[in-house]
């Protein structure tokens, strides 16, 4: 009894790496799965297991374990930080002039994709498919960007030289050469936090002496699932905490070629009377690589497993905004979600 | 329905839409051509409402097939996907009362799920999916409260490096 106790107890809690195959993939701890447990929602018992540790975080990216939680609503998690948090971005690109060789259509789309760097919560959407599609933008919705740059010959460019940097002006255009363009009380409302591409160093395009390019851009607040332009996030991905356990004692030359089958900083080696022992010391970094399946002494000594609500996240941000910012928002997004529906229930209930 | 469709001078698309009662409209369209036919097909509708009455756009709506009792409803949640639909799944087959819980993409290009919910006993369905809701929010609201509170510990901590 106590032994099925124990394997009932790893299909709900673990995922089993095996030779042939992934075991115990899906969430089953639902009420009537298994007698005995007590499977209903709980929020006093989730307050209880659950937890966050932050374990690295600076300006642009940041890894975190959450914990005690179920993998739907951690991937939920994870899908709106990418499609379903709001950024400004690049939308429409009026060219008065554009003589490089990059056609309109090209340069748009790489206008398009650079992040810029203006915190999307002090703007509003703008209204597409109303009266409004011919309009104008407005100071609350719109950022007016402008790029007019001319490549010309370097009068001061030795004869001899043939490096192009040496020879033109201004003959690679990078993001640096977009300029704000301030709409009503813009330049009031966001004088401590100047609008601009996050970085300053993407190449848009080269030039010759005489040609030039004249544009004027409009930014907008979108989300990721209608462009991957609005995305605010580079990667936000998790991974499952990998268990390794060994099942039985591994001595001498099978331990140090147990170690060497996974990474490094995963096994130890341990001094037990004169023998070396292999011990697991940090299954977090493992990349839970099936060499050990390989060697057929080895195989059937340890079990690979991932703890099901053990969640590894690492999110990486564009630069618009911190990646702790990014997360929160990202929650708040699925909170309104919720509430979405709950008024629309307690409205037609009203009805 | 559609008359015409030009190209701006910028790279946005428009397309001139012509309703039955000789409303003329343009909508801008995303911006690659194939876009256009599939887009007007799921589009056309709300892009005449929006020229008319303002009529706000459906978020809920209820199936229920002849005869059933309210206790097995399917639910058509608009504009959401995978997201809200498995998370919100998951809470409510942590339900007793509930017997089932799955949902569905109708189809790639629509931005809608049919979520269906069969009860226990008479319970109406409408009543697990409230729970349901609620109870996603409070467990997220506990994740905001507990992700923000171990943020600034973490930059507490920063700030003063261990001697």
């Amino acid at each position: 009894m106590a032994a099925t106790m124990k394997s009932v107890e790893e299909i709900r809690t673990r995922i089993i790496l095996g030779e042939f195959g992934v075991k115990n993939v899906h969430t089953t701890d639902f009420p009537g799965n298994y007698p005995g447990y007590d499977d209903t929602w709980n929020m006093q018992n989730f307050q209880k297991n659950f937890r966050i540790d932050v374990v690295q975080m600076d300006e642009s990216s940041m890894e975190f374990d959450m914990v005690g939680i179920d993998a739907a609503i951690a991937n939920a998690f994870r899908r709106i930080l990418l499609a379903e948090v709001p950024t400004m971005a690049i939308e429409k690109v009026f060219i008065y002039n554009n003589t490089s060789i990059v056609q309109d259509e090209v340069l748009a789309h790489r206008l398009g994709l650079i992040p810029i760097k203006a915190d999307p919560r002090l703007f509003e959407y703008r209204n597409t498919g109303e009266e409004s599609t011919e309009e104008e933008g407005s100071e609350i919705d719109t950022i007016q960007l402008q790029l007019k740059i001319k490549c010309s010959r370097n009068p001061r460019a030795s004869k001899d030289t043939s490096d192009p940097r040496e020879l033109y002006l201004n003959h690679m255009v990078y993001s640096r050469d977009i300029k704000w363009v301030p709409i009503g009380n813009q330049a009031d409302v966001f004088a401590d936090s100047m609008i601009a591409p996050v970085h300053d160093d993407i190449l848009i395009a080269q030039l010759r002496p005489g040609q030039e390019l004249d544009i004027v851009m409009h930014c907008v607040k979108g989300l990721g699932k209608d462009h991957a332009k609005f995305s605010p996030v580079a990667t936000a991905s998790y991974r499952l905490l990998p268990e390794i356990t060994i099942l039985e004692p591994v001595e001498g030359e099978k331990a140090e070629r147990l170690k060497r089958c996974f990474s490094r900083g995963v096994i130890d080696l341990e001094d037990v009377n004169g023998k070396k022992v292999a011990k697991v010391v940090n299954s977090r970094l493992d990349t839970c690589s099936r060499e050990v399946l390989r060697h057929d002494d080895l195989k059937n000594l340890v079990k690979l497993g991932r703890v099901r609500d053990h969640f590894i996240f690492t999110v990486e941000s564009t630069g618009i905004l911190p990646p702790e910012i990014l997360v929160s928002e990202a929650i708040k997004v699925l909170m309104a979600k919720c509430q979405r529906f709950l008024n629309e229930l307690d409205s037609t209930d009203t009805e | 329905m559609i008359i015409r469709i030009r190209r701006s001078d910028s790279t946005q698309l428009y397309a001139v839409v012509k309703s039955g009662l000789g409303i003329t409209k343009t909508c801008a369209l995303s911006d690659n051509a194939e876009g256009i036919s599939l887009a007007f097909k799921s589009d056309a509708s709300e892009c005449f409402s929006m020229a008319g009455e303002g009529e706000k756009k459906r978020v809920l709506e209820t199936v229920q097939a002849d005869g059933a009792d309210e206790g097995c409803v399917t639910f058509v949640l608009h504009d959401e996907d995978h997201t809200l639909g498995n998370s919100l799944r998951y809470m409510i087959m942590k339900n007793v009362d509930v017997e089932f819980c799955g949902y569905t993409i109708t189809h790639p290009s629509e931005s809608k799920i049919n979520f269906r919910i069969q009860t226990r006993g008479s319970v109406p369905a409408t009543e697990p999916l409230r729970r349901g809701l609620n109870e996603l929010n409070d467990v997220c609201q506990h994740v905001l409260n507990t992700f923000q509170a171990r943020v600034s510990e973490f930059k507490e901590e920063q700030e003063q490096p261990m001697e």
